[in-house]
């Protein structure tokens, strides 16, 4: 019996790189969820981290965002926005790795794609949050590109990233 | 019996009869329900019992005309009795609430639905994990993340729930609620369950 949730690709960067493109998505599955765990390079320190979906740079992404930053928790909302924001309380690190998932529910049906995402970033002391975010990307389009990407130059070596299919 | 190969000499399982049976682990679809027009709930039933964990994932939209965010509530072995606690922390872009739903006749997944005079062709997802669903000493603890975002309104939303039953889980049975007390689901709701192996 094969399990249900199946690695489609995984990277782990031996330099560093501005992108993580996991493309040619077979639309087989159900369901698509990415773990990404990472740094960057001394030119992304506290970067946020972003996801853009078909390469698709049009503003058909938006999210409500509820986050705890070790002093207060917060509730925020982006609309229209041309990428997916992971991270918007905290940003990535040059040495302490952050994580983030991807829930991306009927990645290959016929309605806008809901997805669910989480982000977790501790720094033994200030800056870091917990962030979980609903997303929506206004398209009705199978996806079949997914880019992972820091706001500012590059992922540093190490930096890993696995896309599942779900059936 | 372990067999090794000549070329590279990675050892292996062999599977041959009389060997001990290969079990790969993971996660294994156990149901998906697509409930038709005009469903009010979604039920799986006679759930087998030789996983370690379940999950739920959950796209829901109601067929109810209004266009805000909503619950999805669920219960367990069809019970009915105010043995649900729950635990919600969620967002509405503005602001954050957390608070407690106890002695409940249900347990909660919130606002991972929607009312269909909403953003059209939009859904609102839920992920619900119930670890160790088969013990027969322990109370159930449901963990839920879902939310609906319409690109200018919305809700995210964690949820822990509390079932103060020992049994088995054998069924689960899921509504989507809103103005009226018995919504029926949108077409293209579905809802999937999982078990994993422990």
């Amino acid at each position: 019996m094969t399990s249900t949730e199946q690695v489609i690709a995984s990277t782990t960067l031996s330099s560093a790189a501005s992108t993580i493109t996991f493309s040619s998505i077979p639309n087989t599955y159900t369901d698509l969820r990415l773990v990404f765990v990472g740094t960057v390079d001394a030119g992304g320190a506290g970067s946020g981290l972003r996801l853009r979906l078909n390469n698709d740079t049009t503003t058909l992404y938006s999210l409500t965002e509820v986050y705890g930053d070790g002093a207060s928790a917060a509730s925020t909302r982006v609309t229209s926005s041309s990428f997916s924001y992971l991270s918007n309380a905290a940003g990535l690190s040059t040495t302490l790795p952050r994580m983030a998932t991807v829930d991306i529910f009927s990645y290959a049906g016929s309605t806008n794609k809901t997805y669910l995402s989480t982000f977790e970033a501790d720094n033994n002391g200030t800056g870091g949050a917990i962030e979980r975010m609903v997303h929506l990307y206004r398209s009705t389009n199978a996806i079949n590109r997914i880019d992972i990407y820091p706001a500012n130059p590059n992922f540093a070596a190490g930096t890993t990233a696995t896309l599942y299919g779900i059936l | 019996m372990s067999i090794s190969s000549v070329k590279t000499g990675a050892v292996g399982v062999s599977l041959l009869a009389g060997n001990t049976a290969y079990d790969p682990g993971g996660t294994f679809l156990i149901q998906r329900v697509t409930p038709s027009a005009g469903a009010t709930s979604v039920t799986f039933s006679s759930i087998p019992q030789n996983y370690k964990h379940l999950q739920i994932r959950a796209l829901t939209r109601n067929a109810a005309s209004f266009s805000t965010v909503d619950q999805i509530r669920f219960q367990i072995n069809g019970s009915t009795s105010s043995i649900y606690d729950n635990h919600r922390l969620y967002g509405t872009g503005s602001a954050v609430t957390a608070d407690a739903l106890i002695n409940f006749a249900s347990a909660y997944a919130f606002f991972g639905t929607v009312g269909d005079t909403a953003l059209a062709n939009t859904y609102g997802a839920a992920i619900i994990d119930i670890h160790d669903y088969n013990s027969t000493t322990k109370n159930k603890t449901i963990r839920a993340f879902s939310g609906t975002d319409l690109n200018g309104s919305g809700t995210v939303n964690m949820n822990s729930s509390l079932w103060r039953d020992t049994s088995a889980i054998t069924s689960l049975t899921f509504y989507v609620t809103g103005i009226t007390s018995s919504d029926a689901m949108k077409a293209g709701t579905t809802f999937a369950l999982y078990g994993m192996v422990g």
